[in-house]
């Protein structure tokens, strides 16, 4: 299926967030993940399934002021 | 001394942000010195090629407490999504609300920050507004459910000082949540004149980052804030046009006429 993660387009065998973010996320980091401008919680990437076409993102924390 | 916010006590009236800094052991040395016990962070999108760098770590391990920021949003409804993707990244419901539309002078939107307090204060957040210093704004601010305000001295990152102090005055004096003054703060001087003057705290980022020596800067705007605060609890004495004398005239004045 079609999917793109932080806007780059992907070709995944994947149909949970969970799997799909296994490649992306290690189990320590600290990340927000939204699908679709849906944020999902960490909890739920599981139960989380994937259809074609949906949009990935994937927040980390930076320096700011 | 000690400050509380959303039934949070700090004993430092100094906040920090983590931008700017050269190199992550800068940021440390520096927020370490200055004693602050709350630092701000933004969220990004993660840059999938080029890995993450990782500034939690050293940010937990020095035990501050993490106060993520919107900065990039450029109206409630981003500022709003980009608190969400915070909570879930940094497992708090604190949150500094900044919406700035303009690039140039990155002047907060009253109007977008306004609707976006109220929508995440319903949404259990603990709210803090980055806003122009309007004492109007602040009192609507404060009606909705804010923690705290926090006006602006001078265009962020400008180091142009407290260009707004007749304004933060009349904050200070009207507001019934506390006041942290944030952005423009260049120097010591200023944080210490914004606490003497009653504010409740600053936030300080570019001033400590952009210094020659953050972590000596850092230490210097930690006793400034403590001299502002513990100058406005004394007590300054009145503004007057004429002299009055510190020592009494005597006799003795009086016989060399």
């Amino acid at each position: 299926m079609q999917l793109y993660v932080n806007d780059e387009p992907v070709l995944s065998e994947h149909n949970t967030l969970s799997a799909l973010l296994e490649s992306y996320v290690s189990t320590e980091q600290r990340v927000a993940v939204a699908v679709n401008q849906q944020v999902v919680p960490r909890s739920l990437w599981s139960d989380c399934l994937l259809k074609d076409n949906d949009r990935i993102d994937i927040f980390e924390s930076i320096a700011g002021g | 001394m000690s400050l509380t916010i959303a039934g949070h006590t700090f004993s430092s009236r100094l906040f920090t942000g983590t931008g700017k800094y050269a190199n992550q052991e800068q940021m440390i040395a520096s927020i370490l010195a200055s004693g602050s016990e709350m630092t701000t962070l933004s969220l990004r999108r993660m840059d999938l090629k080029a890995g993450s760098d990782n500034i939690l770590k050293p940010l937990q391990k020095l035990g501050v407490k993490l106060l993520p920021n919107t900065s990039g949003a450029r109206d409630a409804k981003e500022a709003i999504y980009a608190a969400q993707l915070a909570r879930e990244a940094l497992e708090t419901n604190w949150v500094k609300v900044e919406i700035h539309p303009d690039q140039r002078y990155l002047m907060p939107d009253p109007i977008d920050t306004l609707k976006a307090v109220e929508e995440l204060v319903r949404q259990g957040f603990v709210v803090m507004p980055y806003i122009h210093a309007d004492p109007v704004l602040c009192k609507r601010l404060e009606e909705v459910g804010a923690q705290c305000v926090m006006p602006l001295g001078a265009p962020i990152g400008s180091n142009q000082g407290l260009a707004s102090k007749p304004f933060l005055d009349i904050i200070i004096e009207q507001s019934n949540v506390p006041v942290i003054v944030d952005a423009g703060i260049g120097a010591p001087s200023h944080a210490a004149a914004a606490l003497e003057a009653g504010a409740d705290a600053v936030l300080v980022n570019t001033a400590m980052a952009v210094a020659s020596h953050p972590e000596m800067m850092g230490k210097a705007f930690k006793l400034a804030v403590e001299a502002g605060r513990m100058a406005y609890e004394s007590g300054t004495g009145k503004v007057q046009q004429t002299a009055e004398a510190s020592s009494p005239f005597t006799e003795f004045l009086k016989e060399l006429v």
